[in-house]
This record gives C-alpha cells, sequence and structure tokens, in this order.
C-alpha cells in the first residue's frame, strides 16, 4: 500500500520529470527555430548564439555536480569520477564565456576577436579530467572484456581515428597550408575521439545494463562535438566563413544538451 | 572500542603512555558520550561524531547489535589522531575502514564475540596483526592497496556495489542495512538464511538491471576469490 505522503512524492517526481523533458524539447526547437530561420541580425546572433552555449555548458556542470551529490561527493569512486566530469564542464564553460567576451568587445568596441584565444585553453583543457574520469571508471569496472566485444571496440576505435584523420589531412590539403590556427583546431576532433573511445568502452562493457543508455547519451553528445569541431575547423579555419549561425554551434549545442539528458538519466536511474 | 558500560574491549596504541590508559580513556568516552545523549538536544539523544581535545582528534563511530540475550547494545569506535594535516572527512573515512575489517575480521568472528554479554579484552588483541603492519601508512594509501577482507558473500556484494549504487539505494534494500561511515553499508544483525538469500536476489536483480548481469557475475567473482583467499567458505 502506498502512503500519501510518497504519493505526493511520485507525482512530483512525475512533475519534474515532466518539466525536464518539455524544457529540452523546447530548448530544441528554439535552437532549430535559431540556426534554420537564422531570425536575428548577425550582431544579436553573434550574442545569443555565446549566451546559448554558456547556458548549456553550465546547465551541464550543474546537473553533474547533482550526481556526484548523490554518490556522496569525493566519498565513493562514482563520485570522484563525476566531479571530474564536472571539473570538464566547468572549464568549457569559462571557454564558452571568453569567447563570447571577446565576440561582445567585437560588436561593441571594434576589437576583433583573436582567432585563437584563451578559451582555447580552457575548452582543450576542459578534456583532460574527462579523459581521466572515464579512463578511472573503466578501470573501476571490475570486468573484462569479451573477445568479440574488444574486437569490435578496437575496429570502431580504428574506423573513427581513420575517418578523423582522413577529414583532417583534407582540410589540410584544402587550405594548403599548414598554420598555427589549423593546428590548434585540428587538435579538438583528436581530443574528441579519445573521449568517444573511452566512453565506447562504458556503453559496450554496461550494454546489457540500463546505466548503458545514458553512457549512450553521452556518447552521442560527444559525436555531435566532433562533428561541431569539424564543421568548425572547416568553416573557420580553411574557408573563414564562420559566423553566428554556423551548423558546428548547432552540433555543440545539441551535444551540450545530449550531456544534460544523460546526466538526467543517471539521476533517474539512480534514484528510482 | 569500548563497551556502552564504559568496559574497554579492543585498544590498540602507538607510543609510551600510561599504564592502563585503555580503562581511562574508555571511562572518559563513555562519560561524554553519555553527556551529549542527555544534555544535548536532539531527537534521536544524539551522539558524538568528533572532537578535538589540545593535539588529539578523536573521531567516534557507534555500533548498535543486538547481542545473544536479544537486547541492543551500544559499542563505541574510537580513532584517536594527531591533528595537523588530518582532515576530519579523512579520520572518519579511516575510522569506516577499521571498523569495517574488525567487524569482518576472522570470518566474521568478532561480531559473533562481541554478542556475549561479557565480551573479553582478550579475545579481539589478534586485531593487533591487522593494525600493526598499517598504523604508520598514510590513509590514501591503505585504501588504495589494502581492500577490506569481506566476512561473507552479502558483506562481501555489499562492499562491491557501493562503487556504482549511491549508499542510500542500497540502504533501502533492507532494514537492517545500516550506513557504517561515509562510504560503506553494514548488516547490523544477523540474517537468517532466507533473509539472506533475499537481500542476495534484490542485490542481484538490482545490479543486473542497472548495470547488465555481466558486471554483476564479474562482482560476484570478485567477491568469492577474495572470500577463497582468506580460507572463508561461502
Amino acid at each position: 500500500m502506498i502512503s500519501m505522503s510518497e504519493k505526493k512524492e511520485s507525482e512530483k517526481g512525475s512533475l519534474k520529470s515532466q518539466i525536464w523533458i518539455y524544457g529540452c524539447i523546447a530548448v530544441i526547437v528554439y535552437l532549430l527555430i535559431f540556426y534554420f530561420l537564422q531570425p536575428f541580425d548577425e550582431s544579436t546572433a553573434t550574442l545569443l548564439r555565446g549566451v546559448n552555449l554558456i547556458c548549456l555548458a553550465a546547465v551541464s556542470s550543474l546537473i553533474f555536480i547533482l550526481v556526484a551529490h548523490q554518490f556522496n561527493w569525493f566519498n565513493t569512486k562514482t563520485g570522484q569520477i563525476i566531479m571530474l566530469i564536472t571539473i570538464g564542464f566547468i572549464l568549457w564553460t569559462i571557454a564558452e564565456i571568453i569567447f563570447l567576451g571577446y565576440d561582445a568587445r567585437e560588436i561593441f568596441l571594434g576589437i576583433e576577436a583573436p582567432d585563437i584565444s584563451e578559451a582555447d585553453i580552457f575548452y582543450i583543457a576542459g578534456y583532460v579530467p574527462f579523459a581521466i574520469a572515464l579512463f578511472w571508471n573503466i578501470r573501476t569496472i571490475k570486468m573484462k572484456f569479451k573477445h568479440v566485444i574488444m574486437l569490435l571496440w578496437i575496429a570502431l576505435s580504428i574506423l573513427i581515428f581513420v575517418l578523423i584523420i582522413w577529414i583532417v589531412i583534407s582540410f589540410f590539403l584544402v587550405a594548403g597550408e599548414i598554420t598555427f590556427i589549423n593546428i590548434v583546431l585540428a587538435i579538438y576532433p583528436f581530443e574528441d575521439f579519445i573521449i568517444i573511445s573511452l566512453v565506447l568502452v562504458l556503453v559496450l562493457k554496461f550494454r546489457s545494463g540500463e546505466i548503458g543508455k545514458p553512457w549512450g547519451l553521452i556518447i552521442i553528445g560527444f559525436i555531435l562535438e566532433a562533428i561541431g569541431d569539424i564543421w568548425f575547423f572547416y568553416e573557420d579555419g580553411v574557408l573563414g566563413t564562420y559566423g553566428p549561425y554556423s551548423l558546428a554551434d548547432l552540433c555543440f549545442a545539441l551535444g551540450y544538451l545530449a550531456y544534460i539528458a544523460g546526466a538526467f538519466y543517471f539521476r533517474w536511474l539512480y534514484k528510482h | 572500542m569500548v563497551h556502552e558500560n564504559g568496559t574497554p574491549i579492543y585498544s590498540f596504541f602507538t607510543g609510551k603512555g600510561i599504564q592502563d590508559r585503555e580503562i581511562l580513556v574508555s571511562g572518559f568516552i563513555t562519560a561524554i558520550q553519555a553527556f551529549a545523549k542527555e544534555a544535548m538536544i536532539s531527537p534521536d539523544g544524539g551522539d558524538i561524531q568528533s572532537m578535538k581535545l589540545s593535539q588529539t582528534l578523536l573521531t567516534f563511530r557507534l555500533i548498535k547489535i543486538h547481542n545473544n540475550d536479544g537486547k541492543l547494545v551500544q559499542f563505541y569506535f574510537v580513532l584517536l589522531t594527531d591533528l595537523g594535516k588530518k582532515q576530519k572527512l579523512e579520520m572518519e573515512s579511516l575510522l569506516e575502514y577499521l571498523c569495517l575489517n574488525f567487524l569482518s575480521y576472522n570470518e566474521g568472528d568478532f561480531r559473533n564475540k562481541m554478542r556475549d554479554t561479557f565480551p573479553q579484552l582478550e579475545e579481539f588483541k589478534q586485531f593487533n596483526d591487522f593494525l600493526a603492519p598499517i598504523v604508520n601508512v598514510e590513509w590514501k594509501d591503505i585504501k588504495k592497496r589494502i581492500k577490506p577482507i569481506p566476512s561473507s558473500l552479502l558483506q562481501g556484494m555489499l562492499n562491491e556495489i557501493k562503487d556504482y549504487i549511491p549508499i542510500d539505494t542500497i540502504l533501502k534494500f533492507h532494514p537492517k542495512l545500516v550506513r557504517l561511515g561515509p562510504s560503506y553499508v553494514w548488516l547490523s544483525d544477523d540474517l537468517s538464511t532466507e533473509e539472506e538469500q533475499e537481500l542476495l536476489y534484490k542485490i542481484k536483480e538490482n545490479v543486473s538491471h542497472l548495470l547488465g548481469e555481466d558486471l554483476y557475475n564479474s562482482l560476484v567473482e570478485n567477491v568469492k576469490n577474495r572470500l577463497s583467499f582468506v580460507g572463508v567458505k561461502y
């Protein structure tokens, strides 16, 4: 028999879940309108783009902080791992803020934003706690890969790596020169590959359990991130046509939504 | 470790000290805990979790066990450490680790002895063999190198799943599961064979559903290997 307070808690939880789901749908609709209908002038769109990504990165950090709280922060291995992932998102939030800062300076003061800035330091640095967390998580899981699954992981990792190399080399060939800016932009897809490869281990190890699903969402997030990084490299590094309505940013935004959905799914799974 | 009546049950001191210091320390602990319960305005009576005394940090853990007469008896585990760089949370984790190893020591024999109406100091001296090698080792090295040895398959599984399932969720599996500290869950009382099988089945259901059957089987294998290593039959 369910008590009144338990029923009320369940209804409250269900309402919260609905708010989150409708919220995510609303954000996706907003993003699709923003990037495909392009309703704003360039300056407004540039600022809004920055605000979008800052909000999404900040919410990602916050949701993972809540997951870390469920695991009692640093008192469990999982809590420590989730806190490292949170640190990665906090670094990305700082990067987004710096990126917007330079855009705002260009719009209001006319000072051109640098091609490479401190934002790139924070973006690139953000991958480090992700990689450490994922590697540590893999080490913590006391389960060996079956041979078939190991071969599948190796094959997929090699496929992704070769694809990224091929694309990056192609871009360099089209650009016709190797510049420092292009080298920095080329780092991003390779960092994405490392993260995707590590998350793939978790998805394959947990494939028969519910926990495989949130990791699946997170891997989708990093795949979108990789697509966005490659697109950004092409538009900014090769063509020089990167603008506020670039689909690279749509990929980044959808990537953040996938991380948020993954973290939210973790919380829901462990609560129920 | 101190019985609720003030009798020292187990002690391990490093360095020189005054004679019969365990009687002095246990008397002091019982007195201040009784004061906390009587004087503090707290719905559950409250007990002191930690206190600083000059250059010493005292960290406490209260464990309740039903003795062989069916009476609920309290034991205080106390860790005395030098103040300094040591963090309160670190010492809580260390004390929790020591409690878990003490309660599981010798295939759970110590826990059974604690159920005697008058547990004796000498019965637990064997634990010195465990403590002596690690007393001067940093906590971060202890927890990396030495995993708590489970007394049973069930306790072993509870030790393992804490890395995968939040502790508050694990506590809901059975009312006799209690939080030992920041990380570990402990079975506070004996379960009947049926209850134990039910709880193991519940753990299997939850872990398999959440993490997959492969991982569950791996965890069971790990626990069984550790139990075999120390000669525990399961």
